[in-house]
This record gives C-alpha cells, sequence and structure tokens, in this order.
C-alpha cells in the first residue's frame, strides 16, 4: 500500500463496479462492460431525487451486506434473483464524473470529491465513500472487520475511464475468510485429493436452502488429514450430490458425496464471477 | 435441456449408451408461502416436537411406522442394501403390441438421446420397432428402485415411459355401485351411437390450455403493475449505517491503540491527533 501524503484511503467494497448516468429523463445503470443493470435494481430509481443537479453520472459499487460486511455472494444472490427479492443492496459512490451537463474526468481528485459531497444528499440505500488520510490504520480496521481491502487514491488526479488499471487507484486486498461445508471427497483412485466445499443458500434468493458448491481445496490440509478425512467420508456418504449445482465429472477423478453437516475454514482472495473460490485455503480444519 | 439420468439401452447383444430427458414439465405457478405481516417468504425448519429443538443433519433417522407410534429404524447401509447394484440400466425383455397396455399403467414418459457411440444402434432399434410396430417392455432403476417401463418410438425419437406395478394399480372390483348388464332398449343405444359418430374428430390437445394458470397471470400482472415498487425489508435487518459506524469505531479503536502505543514509547502522555480526512 503506497504511503504518500497525496495518498487518500477508503475502503474496499466487495460488490460489484456500478455507473449510475441520469441525462434528465431516464436512469441508466451500467455494471462491468457496460451491462444494463437498471431493472435488476429498482430501488435505484430514487438517485435523481438525491443529486443536486440536472444531470449526472456517478461511479461507486454496489453490495450486499451478510454479518455485518459486504458479501459479494450475497449479491450475487440478488443479481440472480427477481428485482423483488428481499436481499437488500447499498450503492457505495466514490467519484462524480458528471454534473449538469459538464463533465468532470479531467478535474483533479479532490475536486471531484467536493461537488460530490456537496451535491449527493444523504440516504438509507446510498452513500458517499468516506475519505481516510492514514491508510494504515483504515486497513487494519478493515482486516480487524473481515472486509475485503483497502484502495488508495492520489490526490491532483484525473478519473482514467475504461478498463485499463490506471496507477492513480491501487487496491490493496486482504484474505478472506469463510465457514463452508464439506459436501464431497474428490478421489484419485482411492486417494482423497482435495475437499469440495459449500455454502447454504438462505437469505431469500431463489436458491434458498440448497447448499452450492463453491470450489474444492486442498491447500491447507496434510495427507493424514485428508486421510482422516476419507475415512469419515466413507461413514456419512450420500448416494447422489447434495449441492444443487455439482461440478461435473473429470477424468481420472472420482467424487465421493457426503452429508454436508461438517463445517470447515477457509482463506481465499476472492470470488471469481462465477461463484467459486478463488485461491482457497483451509485455514482451521476441525478433523 | 438437462438430462436427469445417463447409462445404456441393453438390446440383445447391443448396449446403447443413452440419456433420458424429461418429456413433461409442470407449468403452475410456484407460490411462496409469506409471514403477512412482513412479506418474508417463511422458512422450514426440522424441529422435534418432544425436545423443541431444530434437528440437525446428523441427528436424522429415516424410521418405518409399523404400528401407531412405533418405528424400526434404518441405516443408510441397510437401503443400500436392498437397492441392490444400481446398474445405469434400461434392459430390454420383452417386445409387445401398445394396446396391449393399458394407459392406467403409465407414470412418467422420458425422452431417449444417444450418448457417444450410440448413434448407429439407436437409429438401428428406432426403424426396427417401427417396422415391426413393437414396442420395448424393460426394467430401469431410477435413485434407488427398478421399474417397469415402455420403450417405444415416439415421433422421430425413442422414449421411455416408466409404469406402475400392477399391485400400485387398484382394483376395480373395489369400486361401488357399478352396474352390471342392465337391459338397454335398441332405440336408445343407436340414439346413443349416432351421438357419438357425430361428436367423433381427429384428436386435437390444443384446444386445451390452462385457463386458471392465465387467470392467475392476469391478476399478478395487475398486481405488479399497480403496484409502487418499494424495498423490502432485509430478513437480516442489516444496515449500512451500522456498518459504517462499526468500521469508524474500528479505526478510532486502531488510531487510539497507535497513539498509546507511541505515548509509551516516548514516554509523554497520549495526545490528540489530528487527522486530516479529506472534508466529512
Amino acid at each position: 500500500m503506497p504511503q504518500e501524503p497525496s495518498c487518500v484511503y477508503q475502503v474496499k467494497w466487495d460488490g460489484m463496479r456500478l455507473l449510475a448516468y441520469w441525462d434528465g429523463v431516464k436512469l441508466l445503470l451500467q455494471g462491468k462492460s457496460l451491462k444494463d443493470k437498471t431493472a435488476s435494481y429498482p430501488e435505484l430509481a430514487v438517485l435523481p431525487e438525491l443529486v443536486k443537479g440536472q444531470s449526472f453520472l456517478l461511479d461507486g459499487e454496489l453490495i450486499s451486506l451478510k454479518g455485518g460486511k459486504p458479501c459479494f455472494f450475497t449479491l450475487m444472490q440478488r443479481e440472480n434473483s427477481s428485482p423483488f427479492s428481499r436481499i437488500p443492496v447499498y450503492y457505495m459512490v466514490f467519484d462524480l464524473l458528471l454534473l449538469d451537463g459538464t463533465w468532470l474526468l479531467e478535474r483533479p481528485w479532490e475536486a471531484r470529491q467536493e461537488l460530490l459531497q456537496n451535491s449527493l444528499e444523504k440516504h438509507d440505500l446510498v452513500s458517499v465513500t468516506k475519505n481516510y488520510a492514514d491508510g494504515k490504520n483504515l486497513l487494519e480496521a478493515v482486516a480487524e472487520r473481515g472486509m475485503e481491502g483497502v484502495v488508495t487514491k492520489k490526490r491532483g488526479t484525473p478519473y482514467v475511464p475504461g478498463p485499463r488499471k490506471s496507477s492513480y487507484w491501487i487496491k490493496t486486498k486482504l484474505q478472506q475468510t469463510l465457514e463452508a461445508c464439506v459436501g464431497g471427497i474428490y478421489l484419485k483412485g482411492k486417494k482423497p485429493i482435495s475437499l469440495l466445499l459449500g455454502v447454504e443458500e438462505n437469505s431469500g434468493g431463489d436458491g434458498a436452502g440448497k447448499v452450492r458448491y463453491i470450489g474444492s481445496v486442498s491447500s491447507g490440509l496434510t495427507e493424514t488429514e485428508l486421510d482422516l478425512w476419507l475415512q469419515w467420508g466413507l461413514e456419512n456418504s450420500s448416494d447422489y450430490p447434495l449441492f444443487f449445482n455439482p461440478p461435473p465429472k473429470q477424468p481420472g477423478r472420482n467424487i465421493l458425496w457426503v452429508k454436508p453437516v461438517r463445517r470447515v475454514q477457509v482463506l481465499f482472495s476472492e470470488w471469481t464471477p462465477g461463484l467459486k473460490l478463488r485461491s482457497p485455503r483451509i485455514k482451521h480444519c476441525p478433523a | 435441456m438437462r438430462a436427469m439420468w445417463k447409462g445404456s439401452l441393453s438390446f440383445g447383444l447391443v448396449n446403447i449408451p443413452v440419456r433420458l430427458f424429461a418429456a413433461t414439465e409442470n407449468k403452475g405457478l410456484k407460490f411462496r408461502y409469506l409471514h403477512l405481516p412482513c412479506h418474508s417468504p417463511v422458512e422450514y425448519k426440522r424441529v422435534c416436537p418432544v425436545c423443541g429443538k431444530e434437528v440437525p443433519w446428523e441427528e436424522l433417522a429415516r424410521g418405518f411406522e409399523y404400528e401407531k407410534g412405533a418405528f424400526v429404524i434404518l441405516d443408510e447401509q441397510e437401503f443400500k442394501a436392498a437397492a441392490g447394484e444400481s446398474e445405469h440400466l434400461i434392459e430390454i425383455q420383452d417386445f409387445v403390441r401398445i394396446e396391449e397396455i393399458d394407459p392406467v399403467y403409465f407414470q412418467s414418459t422420458y425422452y431417449l438421446s444417444p450418448d457417444g457411440t450410440g448413434r448407429k444402434p439407436y437409429a438401428l432399434l428406432r426403424k426396427a420397432m417401427e417396422d415391426t410396430g413393437k414396442v420395448a417392455v424393460a426394467g430401469i432403476t431410477i435413485r434407488t428402485k427398478k421399474t417397469p417401463a415402455v420403450v417405444r418410438v415416439y415421433r422421430d425419437i425413442l422414449a421411455l415411459s416408466t409404469m406402475f406395478f400392477p399391485d400400485e394399480v387398484r382394483n376395480t372390483r373395489e369400486l361401488p355401485d357399478i352396474p352390471g348388464e342392465e337391459t338397454i332398449r335398441d332405440r336408445e343405444l343407436e340414439m346413443a351411437r349416432d351421438l357419438i359418430e357425430n361428436l367423433a374428430t381427429p384428436f386435437v390437445l390444443e384446444k386445451f390450455h390452462d385457463t386458471y394458470r392465465e387467470k392467475l397471470l392476469e391478476i399478478i400482472d395487475a398486481k405488479i403493475k399497480g403496484k409502487k415498487i418499494a424495498v423490502a425489508p432485509s430478513p437480516e435487518r442489516e444496515k449500512v449505517v451500522d456498518l459504517l459506524e462499526a468500521l469508524q469505531a474500528s479505526v478510532e479503536k486502531v488510531r487510539e491503540k497507535k497513539s498509546k502505543e507511541t505515548a509509551a514509547q516516548e514516554g509523554k502522555p497520549p495526545k490528540e491527533k489530528v487527522t486530516t480526512t479529506s472534508r466529512r
């Protein structure tokens, strides 16, 4: 994480990047690769009432909460269910690119911030992301709360549009933890090689109450531990997968399905768009 | 379409690898039960009425009630033993004429599609069955139960219909008030026959449609259109303001801890540090 006097620090929200464009008549919500998300989040139709301006373009992150912190997984459950679903979303705004017909891309960061702070009214669902001067403190606080990380932004810099990474905004990511259940064991011949992990979906999405397969993990497990898992698995096996989205068969590998009754702590870097864990590692395994 | 079963169809010495797809789908609308005051979908929990506790999966067993309140418990091994080998096989035993089978025996129908190397023998069996006008009687094991089934040509594919076991179809003799041979006048019978002949047409199912579902959809559409879109309350009641406050508390805690550490190192009392957050 860069440490310069010109740097400002913000929480990295674990959600979905979202642009909100109001041309005075119609609101357009765009996700990554400019996908139209307007119909998916009807509650953000309140935005034009909150911004003092005839037109605007906001940049921010859409998040859902679970266990007192943003949860990408919960947001994806909302994304995959109907707009009337019970999963609330919050829009954490961090930049203003257009106001009253004037483009602000070339203005320095602090000028855009000032306009943003002055023109966005407070609302339950919409907040302006707070800026912190001490990045180390923020990172420690974010880690304590088990959140995703910190973004460092440089004062005096313009907004860089498009998908390419700019050196003005730098992400610092923390490892994340998750409690998952074990729903299967991958076998190569008779040798256990990894555990298949799942989470229960129970917060009002369409998959409510079912177990979703979220990836397999071997890292962090010793051979002895894997053997113990296999022993347990043979006593608690199931004839069919209890995941509603079991992984496709892989050549040379068999799966011993087990009842998803035992839980493990998993460290991982982030969720993939397909809702699998990226670089998972077993943290604590009560074998 | 997603295959719901994979295996092979054995016909004489030939094994045809096939996949099964559900032939029919239920289009009934799905309604969920809500708690009326807050509109939250209710949760179903397995609760023990005696212990009053929610029952975890590992404490769940399957019991057969052989007399009121008395159970024999079977474990997974015993279920497995009863099921036998779950061969993924549709074993053709005989060929019969379809008219010999009453529709009352048919349960659910699946479409068969050849898998991998099965295309040629699939086409062969289809042609042979078409030519002879016969259908195949076979056994198939789905999940744990081996049931009788019929494999036949439907349009240009092979279809499989699972069937009830003979003792699953109730005996008609148990039905009350069925008339025997009553005396029927020729004149009446002739009139009834004429009526039938007049109403006889080719079979067209398309004139039937689900008016109940259509009516329900109309009502639902009208309700959605008339409704102002409101954000439903969260079942967890998690709010972003709570998160922001908690985060702020954490930041302050970290800051205090650090300034105490610095003060201890320098032997001075902790000093209030002014952080320069840029606005707000």
